[in-house]
């Protein structure tokens, strides 16, 4: 664990240095005025950051760990891997380098599902840009055609079936530290 | 801890035979403790009231780790993940008593970061958890390895969270829904 420690810390350092030269983010991360991209590929990954909790012992996300709705990633297009692991500024978000990173690809995202009382719903994710992270996307739900982002509004069964489908389809890009 | 103990003695005289189990989750009691002389006594008194065998070392470790759990605060994961509330830790407890009396341990519990605590199993890539939601609600899911996970709502009784925990322990055996 020590080696492995200083290996990513040594990674993420010559990282910061070389890429971002000294800034907080690297430059092709800042939106500077850039509209919203809503063209995704099939092929196109979206990652996020994980702890050593959210895996099990065999390298499976664990359902508990994924949010629904409105789970935040970073596109592929747009971001590395690092990028998630980069400190925004908020509490404890330095301890984001000794995370890990987790990928599903657009295409992962499941298909559309209708609840027992017929509403039908339909996942898909939508580019989000921040200021600070133009990568940034949303793992999104619409009901009946209305994008829906209150939780509570949403079916459980229906939340937790789209949680189990999608951590089946997530794997391990980076190996957290703690 | 001896207070805890004699106060649950007191109340098992007085007649309320669960008082002991349920006080066990409110005091975390060593695995040496349990059961308590003053339980096992009472337990083999002419009160006809039987007890759990010793709690086993997964059972007194779980019942920790709801209790550390509870003490996570918001956004403990970074991106804006409720942390469990006294809800969701008392149902938890409750289904965590229910898989003690069937013996049938966990094969891990933690925060759910859509508000709440998952109590999950797995073997050979098949996956099935009890999510106690911060809402109240009891969900139960299983989900083979290659095929629809089935959710349902577990009805919060004994028998509702017994019949549950056979359904996850038969689809483990037999891999398949």
């Amino acid at each position: 664990m020590g080696e492995k420690k200083w290996q990513r810390l040594t990674l993420y350092w010559l990282y910061r240095v070389l890429v971002c030269f000294g800034r907080m983010h690297p430059r092709r991360m800042m939106r500077n005025g850039r509209a919203a991209d809503q063209n995704f590929l099939p092929d196109e990954q979206l990652f996020l950051r994980c702890r050593q909790e959210d895996v099990d012992e065999d390298g499976v996300i664990k359902p508990s760990s994924v949010h629904f709705p409105d789970q935040s990633t970073n596109r592929e297009k747009y971001s590395s891997q690092f990028d998630v692991l980069l400190p925004d500024g908020s509490p404890n978000s330095e301890r984001w380098i000794y995370w890990g990173v987790i990928v599903c690809t657009v295409a992962d995202i499941p298909p559309a599902e209708k609840s027992a009382g017929k509403v039908s719903y339909a996942f898909g994710v939508v580019h989000d840009p921040l200021d600070h992270n133009y990568g940034h996307a949303e793992l999104s739900v619409t009901k009946n055609g209305v994008r829906e982002r209150n939780k509570n509004r949403i079916n459980d069964q229906v939340k937790k079936t789209y949680r189990l489908i999608l951590a089946k389809k997530l794997s391990l890009k980076l190996v957290p530290l703690i | 801890m001896e207070a805890a103990c004699a106060f649950a003695a007191r109340e098992l005289q007085a007649g309320d035979v669960r008082a002991y189990s349920t006080l066990a989750f409110v005091h975390p009691i060593p695995n040496s403790l349990w059961p308590h002389p003053v339980a096992r006594e009472l337990s083999t008194s002419s009160m006809d009231v039987t007890f759990p065998a010793a709690r086993s070392e997964w059972f007194v470790e779980s019942v920790r780790r709801i209790a550390q759990l509870g003490k996570l605060i918001a956004n403990w994961d970074s991106y804006g993940a409720e942390a469990p509330n006294s809800y969701a830790q008392r149902l938890s407890r409750t289904v965590l008593n229910c898989l003690s009396r069937l013996d049938f341990k966990p094969k891990s519990i933690d925060a759910s970061v859509e508000g709440g605590i998952c109590i999950a199993f797995g073997k050979n890539g098949h996956y099935a958890d009890f999510e106690c939601c911060n809402s109240g609600n009891l969900l139960a899911a299983i989900s083979p390895r290659d095929g629809e996970p089935q959710v349902w709502t577990v009805e919060q009784t004994d028998d509702g969270v017994r019949n549950a925990a056979n359904q996850i322990r038969a689809f483990l055996a037999r891999g398949i829904t």
